[in-house]
């Protein structure tokens, strides 16, 4: 089987040393002692002074120490690692390690922070909001929070790594197989040439494989460069939930004036998101929850803060979408709310903003699709009559006391989310896509980031195929290596279908020009260009932030449960522009789990699953009821484009949707995720 | 202990501790690489093995509960016609399981054919409702699972 | 880590036997609970002596007479539904229902869910007000238990040394009106889990027989005497001077429930008995909210 469909756990050779981290466990300190007697035979220890070249990892122009220095900023932080032949032995040795702290050191919280908490802070601002708040006493004032969230089931997650000829082979399930290699050059001290990095099965995978199998990768090495042997660490389920990727938490504060019209005067918000104690890529991270906030609303006076927060909590890395969902569901629950104060029907008060055809960064996108969207949510959910039913519903009803009356509220969310970096991140490396068109009309595409999924490599095929006037078989995406392939970048923020996809569109023409000029074979290279040097200006904060844009409208029904207090969701209505779409059913599959997994998020569960319901007959049937949430998903038909990014806007309309959905149930305003049972009562409870 | 079984119809023997769990004796001492067990805690579904015919998470079993049984695994149907079936009904529904699970689903799919050749939605729904894995949404499995179901019946029945 | 002896005897008498001798033993059948306590990926941490029961066929029957339904304490959960889907009371059949998925139903047996010794779940509440009795055996002797006499009040298992479970005998009779709710999974969220079971005999618009139990996180169980006394015996539907004073007895018998169960799940409790007093009616075969 090719390395590519194996996953890391099936790598292992006789004789090589299995690892473990040892993880301080205290949140903030300093190590003052590590005892290390009586420890079983044949073990090895291995800290941060064996590192020979530098003790991090760099990530544009982030760092974090691979092991402790000595200094501890989260716990869990990885101090020493131990190795052994016997697996066993690491779990013995690792209890009778005894690792002494200085723990005279107050912890970095999220609420409250300090001020030099703040690592970075990205602004926009358009207008004078300043000005308008002081002239007005009507302004709605709102605070949302969401918190973290973790996903329990992935693949492995690890690095193997053994000498091959005098060269350094790294197996590893990477995203980025170039930032593996760079790593561990960096922390061995060695050339880059010395080492060849070969992906392994990532998927399924929310982020953790863009740094963390760097990070792993630069272990194992280590052991593997001062011992010889061939190395394996592998992390436990349990660490990899606790310590790779978790999505951001947020506190998001919000304040807007309304004119009588219900259009949008003035508005100002402040994000601060808790990045935990090393971040990582957050310029991209608060500039994308910037310009995802601001949206399409034409507001004339905004100004959007994000800001970075630095705490004692485990770093938490690189996670999808990268803070857009958290911004998202802030703005959307807030901009509903505005739409009620304004008396107007939130799909209507949306379709109003849709007017100008603009997005906050000033683009004028002629063919935003977003008023197609909502009227497409809008009649299929039977929004307007069902909104206006149970707003009158909730009106009417005195007392819910002793009755099972479902409580049914319905809402709406709407947005865009961006496919590629904003910025290319500095970096002085080209990431590209090579081509080659050889004698016999084969087409032969090399992308550094092999584990691309089979559905996008259909994309580039049938594209290719089409550009060059050959057939799809003719086309072949090449398996390889670091050794072989070129460097393409990191495989997130929907890199792979549009800006990948871009590129094979681009040395496809390329060659398509050349062909009858050239001599067969005809290579090509083609690189991923800054989009600051065509559209986008990331100083003012102007021009077409990403490679394109995926738009989303979201309705989601609720009914709660007057008595338990359990939301059930009773149905998601979802339409997309994601570009270009090849496959629909197939895309309307990724959508539908990414809807499932945002619904999981909102209400605080690992995952929607079916679940029995009552249907409160108390008397008949003969087994409950077996029920998922019915979930509607259609994508606006694009001919021509690039596809775009489905994850993302799939997950990150429903939250907001759902909590709005929920404010209508109850008539009180929920303003954070995850709601359970017990956050609705106590919201309940609340006087208003 | 000593711990004889029947795996994918071939007697095995082996030696266990009585402390390891089924799943980790599978994967690691019989090489069982379709096993992927994530949580540990009869939630993902990426252990699913048939144990004497029946559904069950070797996640939850000790080893030595197996003794005398007979166990089949995603490796022991892929060989199969019944794989074809299962394959063909998820390609013609645009099921499409990710490499980390699909050997979970081919073994509830295989678990559920094997009580009934058409399945309805509910029991579809309910045999998956122990997994976790979001690649591949219940919809299109469902029919995918109820198309493998015609799939078999149609071959059975040219028999 | 050293190993554990396991024993896995293929007969009752044998079981008998070795349990006398190994008292200490952890007897395991389904092992589906032990799995889920013990959190994580690393071995199971057993004690030295495990008798594995799972494969004694009189542990594994389940038989029917005219006046109750008798179920092999190791039977699988999956093996009753199937067996007795449609004669079993529906409060327990939609307990069953509720438990897991139905590989872990494959797996559990209806003993380890009845005598879990520090969780109560699914079943216990609806076993407990259908007046099912169970089997304790040891060796030289038996007896037939009530389902609350398993556990001590304070809610320790209250099994002699050396004794098990054997069978659970559940009495078929004629309740028209039956209601069983589970929420939250009593595992992964146990202090937002609850059960909540109901039986009422409505004949001719007169109450003549009424039970409800609710279970609670760990070992918190309430089924209140006084309150069945009290509305036994009333007509249908329930005035509501009736209500508010099985609301007020019901509510003090809550506050008396020990710390761990939260303020949340008692509100819970008594909202859900509130209505369900308020729903019982004549039965009819309509839709009732």
């Amino acid at each position: 089987m090719e390395n590519s469909r194996r996953f890391i756990d099936e790598f292992a050779s006789r004789g090589m040393l299995h690892l473990k981290i040892v993880r301080s466990d205290i949140p903030r300190g300093r190590v003052s002692s590590i005892e290390s007697t009586d420890l079983p035979e044949d073990i090895l220890i291995f800290e941060a002074n064996d590192i020979e070249g530098i003790n991090r990892v760099a990530v544009v122009e982030e760092e974090m120490p691979l092991l402790s220095n000595g200094n501890i900023a989260y716990e869990g932080e990885p101090i020493l690692l131990i190795a052994a032949e016997d697996p066993e032995t690491l779990d013995l040795a690792e209890r009778r390690l005894k690792i002494s702290y200085e723990t005279d050191f107050s912890l970095l919280a999220f609420e409250p922070a300090s001020k030099d908490q703040t690592v970075d802070t990205v602004r926009l601002s358009r207008g004078n909001p300043a000005k308008e708040f002081e002239e007005t006493t009507q302004i709605v004032e709102a605070e949302y929070r969401t918190t973290i969230e973790s996903h329990v089931s992935r693949a492995p997650i690890g690095a193997y790594v053994e000498l091959q000829d005098g060269r350094f082979t790294v197996y590893t399930p990477t995203h980025w197989p170039f930032h593996v290699r760079s790593t561990i050059a960096e922390v061995l001290g060695i050339d880059e040439s010395e080492i060849k990095v070969v992906q392994t099965n990532p998927s399924p995978a929310y982020g953790e494989k863009v740094v963390f199998p760097s990070i792993l990768a630069a272990m194992a090495s280590l052991v593997c460069h001062n011992t010889g042997k061939a190395a394996r660490l592998l992390l436990s389920p349990k660490e990899a939930e606790k310590f790779t990727t978790r999505k951001a938490p947020v506190h998001v504060k919000s304040t807007s004036i309304l004119n009588e019209a219900g259009k949008i005067i003035a508005h100002d918000t402040h994000m601060r998101f808790d990045v935990g104690a090393y971040p990582l890529f957050t310029k991209e991270l608060l500039q994308r929850a910037v310009i995802t906030s601001g949206s399409y609303y034409q507001v004339p006076n905004v100004s959007i803060t994000a800001e970075a927060i630095q705490t004692s909590a485990p770093p938490m890395n690189i996670y999808r979408g990268l803070g857009v969902s958290q911004s998202l569901f802030a703005t959307e629950v807030h901009f509903s709310r505005l739409a009620e104060f304004s008396q107007l029907n939130p799909g209507d008060w949306k379709k109003n903003h849709t007017k100008e055809k603009h997005i906050i960064t000033g683009a004028h996108l002629p063919n935003m699709p977003l008023e197609k969207l909502v009227d497409t949510v809008v009649e299929q959910s039977d929004f307007y009559r069902k909104h206006s039913a149970y707003e009158q519903i909730r009106k009417r009803r005195n007392s819910v006391k002793a009755s099972r009356r479902f409580l049914r509220g319905i809402g709406i969310a709407t947005g865009f989310t961006g496919n590629g970096f904003t910025d290319k991140p500095g970096t002085n490396k080209n990431w590209g896509i090579e081509a080659t068109l050889d004698k016999k009309d084969q087409l032969t595409i090399e992308c550094g980031t092999m584990t691309v999924p089979e559905a996008i490599k259909t994309i580039w095929k049938r594209r290719a195929g089409e550009i060059l006037g050959i057939s799809p078989e003719s086309v072949e995406i090449a398996s390889g290596d670091t050794d072989t392939l070129p460097d393409s970048g990191p495989m997130m923020l929907g890199m792979p279908v549009t800006v990948y996809t871009s590129l094979v569109d681009r040395c496809c023409n390329y060659i398509r020009k050349q062909r009858f000029n050239k001599p067969l074979p005809i290579e090509v290279r083609r690189n991923i260009l800054s989009a600051k040097r065509s559209t986008w200006d990331a100083s003012s904060f102007t021009g077409v932030p990403f490679h394109s844009l995926s738009w989303g409208a979201v309705v989601v029904e609720v009914q709660l449960d007057p008595l338990t207090l359990v939301p059930e969701v009773r149905g998601v209505w979802a339409a997309f522009d994601c570009g270009l779409v090849y496959n629909t059913q197939y895309a309307v599959s990724i959508a539908e789990g990414g809807i499932y997994e945002a619904l999981a998020w909102a209400m605080g569960e690992q995952r929607v699953n079916p679940r029995y319901y009552q249907d409160y007959v108390i008397e008949g049937h003969d087994t409950p009821n077996l029920r998922l949430p019915p979930v509607s998903v259609v994508f606006a038909n694009r001919a021509k484009g690039l596809p775009g990014g489905i994850n993302e806007i799939s997950e990150s309309l429903v939250p907001a949707a759902f909590v709005t959905a929920l404010s209508q149930a109850t008539g009180v305003y929920f303003d954070r995720i995850p709601l359970n049972a017990e956050t609705i009562q106590s919201y309940l409870e609340e006087p208003s | 202990m000593k711990l004889s079984l029947t795996l994918n119809g071939r007697a095995v023997e082996a030696d266990i501790s009585t402390s390891t769990r089924l799943v980790d004796f599978l994967r690691r001492e019989l090489q069982l690489q379709s096993l992927h067990p994530s949580c540990y805690d009869g939630q993902c579904g990426n252990c699913a093995i048939l144990l004497d015919g029946e559904l069950v998470y070797s996640c939850l079993l000790p080893g030595f509960a197996v003794q005398g049984r007979s166990i089949i695994t995603y490796e022991g149907i892929i060989d199969t016609l019944e794989y074809n079936d299962i394959i063909s009904g998820f390609h013609d529904e645009q099921a499409y399981p990710c490499t980390y699970c699909l050997s979970a689903k081919v073994v509830i799919t295989q678990s559920i054919l094997e009580s009934t050749l058409d399945p309805n939605q509910q029991e579809v729904l309910e045999a998956f409702s122990g997994t976790y894995c979001p690649c591949t949404n219940f919809h299109n499995l469902a029919r995918g699972v109820i198309r493998a179901g015609e799939y078999r019946r149609r071959r059975l029945h040219e028999r | 880590m050293s190993d554990s002896k396991v024993f896995q005897p293929t007969s009752i008498n044998e079981l008998l036997r070795t349990y006398q001798e190994y008292p200490e033993a952890l007897v395991l059948a389904g092992s589906t609970a032990i799995a889920r306590e013990q959190k994580g990926d690393g071995p199971f941490e057993l004690p030295d002596m495990v008798l594995h029961i799972s494969r004694i066929p009189e542990l594994q029957r389940i038989s029917r007479t005219e006046r109750y339904f008798e179920i092999g304490s190791c039977v699988p959960i999956s093996r009753i539904l199937k067996v007795g889907q449609h004669v079993l009371p529906k409060v327990f059949t939609h307990a069953l229902h509720n438990i897991a998925h139905p590989a872990v139903r494959n797996m559990g047996t209806l003993g380890g869910n009845l005598g879990h010794q520090s969780r109560r779940l699914n079943t216990f509440g609806p076993l407990t007000i259908l007046d099912a009795r169970v089997e304790l055996r040891k060796s030289g002797s038996s007896r037939w238990v009530q389902v609350p006499r398993l556990f001590t009040k304070t809610g320790e298992p209250a099994l002699e040394t050396g004794e098990f479970i054997s069978r659970i005998r559940i009495p078929f009779v004629d309740w028209n009106l039956q209601f069983y709710q589970r929420i939250g999974d009593p595992f992964t969220k146990p202090k937002s889990s609850l059960t909540f079971s109901a039986l009422t005999a409505v004949e001719k618009g007169e109450i003549t027989d009424f039970r409800v139990a609710f279970t609670f996180l760990g070992r918190s169980v309430l089924r209140d005497r006084e309150l069945e006394t009290l509305i036994s015996g009333k007509k249908v539907p329930l005035s509501e001077k009736m209500r508010a004073e099985a609301r007020s007895l019901f509510r003090s018998s809550l506050m008396d429930l020990p710390g761990e169960v939260t303020l949340f799940q008692k509100q819970r409790a008594l909202r859900l008995l509130q209505w369900y007093l308020s729903a019982l009616h004549e039965p009819t075969s309509e839709l009732f909210y």
